[in-house]
């Protein structure tokens, strides 16, 4: 897996390629609370490279929904493949999560 | 062992026979006035006699040589302190037989007493040469060459030819006579220039080796002009003869001057090693240390022993005025600090100015001969050292500690020593390794023994046996991808007709999954006892699951209630793998399509409101499959996904089946879509028939 952030405005964009599992996970969690640390208004994950995640990585996103709630930080996810977003549509984190199709929507909504 | 002693017994013997004889030769030629005359009554040829004195001297060195041959051990001056008690008692002797010619007694007076006299002192003499020439035939060839026992082996052998030699009637001044003697007495000479042992004694032996050897070279240079003296006597007092004269005796004379060379050659080479003696007794002192360190690594398991024998054998191999040793961990975490002679604080100083002046004292090994002239050397604050040896401790790449060795001079340290300090380090770092594979051995074994018990534990959480109706199959099967795994299924009698069955899988795998496993294996067992629906049963399981799962850890469930009476079933999903259902009426086979979230994402009451309960009417011979994401998501060779468009097409061929069969079928096409690798994630089957 591979990762790379950047900021642009007060957005935080994270990139992600290749498998998240059980190790690369902690590099995924540690981008996102860095994210939070910055004090952005908006964390977009860009998942156009994402190829599979596996519970441990679906882990790290949903112990920040509570978190992001309370500081009012959005997080959006975009550019997921059909096979990702279905691991994403049947544990329901699709009803609770921002997941749209690319960067623009994510901004926009 | 035996022989030996009989052949010893056989010497000893002999050669009393062979003196005896001799005795009596010589007293009954004295008898006959000394003269040998052919014509006098009492001649006897002296063949005889020398025949005997030469016998009594071969058997007497024979005796000697194999006794002295069994001598055990390498203690030189234990072997010198026999020879020389041999050779003081045999002093003692001579001196008090030879008193007994001074008694003013008549008898005493005459030729044949006198004769007599010097014949028994000629035992002593022979006796004496025959010990101390074996004592110091062992000091010659002490680390022998086969080079130096062949030229030894050939003196002796010359030794006895010269013996039988001197049997006949030869011209003592003859030239030949002459060239033979002397070039045995340079033989000797040289031999006795082999003197390796005099490197292994100490100060203290080297004084007392010398002491003894001069006085065994005084006790030789008595028994020599003992014997000249005598012979003197034989020309100047006609009525005193010798009727054997063994001053002329060539064996005797070249053994004579043998031990005289050797006493006095190795008397000059231990006063001239003397000095020196320090460094080999410093030397031993490093071989010493080796063995204990060497001992240490097999017989040593607590690893902090080994730091103290590293620290001490440093310490006193190179003298140090201080020293500090340092350990890390695996993950290279500080875990000992052992110091002597040098306070905690000083070494850490020591260790912040090698930093400032960009030394890595962790790589390599250092000598720094005056640290006064490097940078920052102000900053310090009253530090003794002033001439610091570090050396770091490893073993093929891990990096295990430093150690430091410091000296209150500048150039302290001598550098010869630095390679002898390193192999300690070296053998150190070996047995440091070497206990903490061991330890690592053991605690992986208890891990594995732990993880066997968990895993029946796990196995038990499991049904043994599933609740069966009378109109409905059920059967499953579990396997977890390590030795315990996160799945879960289970079915529960509700009520008469009424049966609940659950099938979960807690996000990870391995131990930390099934801890979390027999958590939502307790929910259930307390949730199920009443009838609820199952999406009631899921919010309650979520606020429960919620305060013992931690944050990133999430559980996936499908719920089911299945009414018999009825011919109901009643269902929620709680972010699990959509239920496979096999509609016989129909003919068909269809994922049910339900909303739904896992459990522990959303830890308050707002989670109720994403999942539903879902009711469904069943026919006989519908085939419901329940199953966890380790199914659709195994992998093939190159990476691709079982799916779920597979498991519907096995699951459907599959259809007339027992539930027993189709979960076998299952597994058999997962397993060999996998290619039978190692399963990245638990998988489970669950399936439910109606009959």
């Amino acid at each position: 897996m591979e990762i790379t952030a950047v900021t642009e405005n007060r957005n935080y964009i994270i990139q992600i390629h290749g498998d998240v599992d059980a190790s690369s996970s902690i590099h995924v969690d540690q981008e996102v609370r860095k994210a939070m640390e910055e004090k952005v208004d908006h964390i977009l994950i860009d998942c156009a490279g994402l190829n599979y995640i596996s519970s441990a990585g679906l882990g790290v996103f949903m112990s920040y929904i509570q978190e992001l709630k309370q500081k009012s930080i959005r997080l959006s996810l975009y550019g997921m493949s059909e096979k990702v977003f279905k691991v994403f549509e049947i544990l329901g984190l699709h009803n609770i999560m921002t997941i749209v199709a690319n960067k623009e929507e994510a901004l926009a909504g | 062992m035996n022989s030996k002693q009989n052949i010893l017994r056989l010497y000893l013997s002999g050669s009393i026979f062979s003196w005896l004889v001799f005795f009596v030769i010589t007293f009954y030629s004295s008898l006959g006035g000394g003269f040998d005359h052919p014509f006098s009554s009492a001649y006897i040829s002296p063949f005889y006699r020398d025949a005997s004195l030469n016998l009594f001297i071969l058997l007497t060195f024979l005796y000697f040589k194999l006794k002295t041959e069994s001598i055990p051990g390498t203690n030189f001056n234990d072997l010198i302190w026999d020879g020389f008690i041999t050779a003081t008692l045999m002093t003692v002797a001579l001196v008090l037989n030879q008193q007994l010619g001074y008694l003013n007694i008549d008898v005493f007076k005459h030729v044949l007493f006198k004769n007599t006299i010097y014949a028994v002192n000629g035992v002593f003499i022979i006796i004496f040469l025959g010990k101390i020439f074996f004592v110091f035939k062992r000091l010659v060839l002490y680390q022998k060459s086969k080079g130096l026992l062949f030229a030894w082996n050939t003196y002796e052998v010359l030794l006895l030819i010269c013996l039988i030699i001197s049997h006949f009637e030869i011209d003592h001044f003859h030239l030949n006579t002459i060239v033979f003697v002397s070039s045995l007495g340079i033989y000797g000479l040289i031999l006795s220039l082999n003197m390796k042992w005099i490197a292994y004694l100490n100060f203290k032996q080297k004084l007392k080796g010398a002491l003894l050897l001069l006085i065994l070279l005084f006790i030789t240079a008595t028994f020599v002009h003992y014997l000249y003296k005598n012979s003197h006597m034989i020309s100047k007092q006609e009525n005193l003869f010798l009727v054997n004269d063994i001053s002329q005796h060539f064996f005797i004379i070249i053994i004579f001057i043998f031990i005289t060379f050797y006493c006095i050659s190795s008397i000059l080479v231990i006063l001239f090693n003397l000095p020196t003696s320090s460094v080999f007794e410093q030397k031993l002192g490093e071989v010493f240390n080796f063995q204990k360190l060497a001992q240490s690594i097999r017989t040593t398991k607590d690893e902090h022993e080994i730091y103290d024998i590293l620290l001490e054998i440093s310490v006193s191999t190179s003298l140090a005025d201080g020293a500090w040793l340092e350990i890390a961990d695996r993950q290279r975490n500080y875990k000992a600090f052992l110091h002597h002679d040098i306070e905690k604080y000083d070494a850490f100083e020591l260790k912040k100015l090698f930093k400032r002046n960009h030394t890595d004292i962790k790589s390599n090994y250092h000598y720094f001969s005056n640290i006064k002239k490097m940078r920052d050397y102000d900053r310090l604050s009253d530090n003794p050292a002033k001439s610091v040896l570090t050396f770091p401790l490893y073993t093929s790449n891990n990096y295990i500690g430093v150690l430091g060795l410091i000296k209150h001079i500048p150039d302290g340290f001598n550098t010869e020593l630095i390679d002898v300090i390193k192999s300690f380090v070296g053998q150190a770092s070996v047995s440091i390794e070497n206990s903490r594979l061991l330890n690592e051995a053991i605690s992986t074994e208890r891990y594995k023994e732990e993880l066997k018990i968990a895993k029946t534990v796990q196995e038990n959480l499991l049904p043994k046996k599933l609740t069966f109706g009378k109109d409905i199959l059920i059967s499953a099967m579990s396997q977890p991808a390590d030795d315990v795994g996160g799945d879960y299924y289970d079915t529960f009698n509700i009520q008469d007709d009424v049966i609940g069955v659950v099938i979960g899988d807690v996000s990870g795998h391995g131990t930390s999954a099934a801890f979390n496993m027999a958590q939502v294996k307790g929910v259930f067992q307390g949730l199920m006892q009443q009838h609820s629906s199952p999406a009631k049963i899921l919010s309650m399981a979520n606020s429960a699951l919620s305060n013992c799962l931690n944050s990133q850890s999430f559980v996936t469930l499908t719920v089911l209630v299945i009414d018999l009476k009825n011919g109901r079933i009643n269902m929620a999903r709680g972010g699990h793998c959509p239920t496979l259902y096999y509609d016989q009426e129909k003919n068909t086979t269809s994922y049910f399509d339900l909303k739904g979230l896992g459990l522990g994402i959303l830890r308050d009451s707002s989670y109720a409101q994403f999942v539903q309960s879902f009711t469904y009417e069943y026919k006989p011979n519908d085939v419901i499959l329940l199953y966890t994401d380790g199914i659709v998501e195994a992998k093939d060779l190159e990476h691709n996904e079982y799916g779920y468009e597979r498991l519907k097409s096995v699951f459907e061929k599959n259809i007339q089946f027992e539930p027993k069969n189709i979960i076998d079928k299952i597994r058999d096409d997962v397993l060999e879509f996998n290619g039978n690798q190692k399963l990245d994630d638990d998988f489970t089957i669950l399936s439910i028939k109606f009959v």
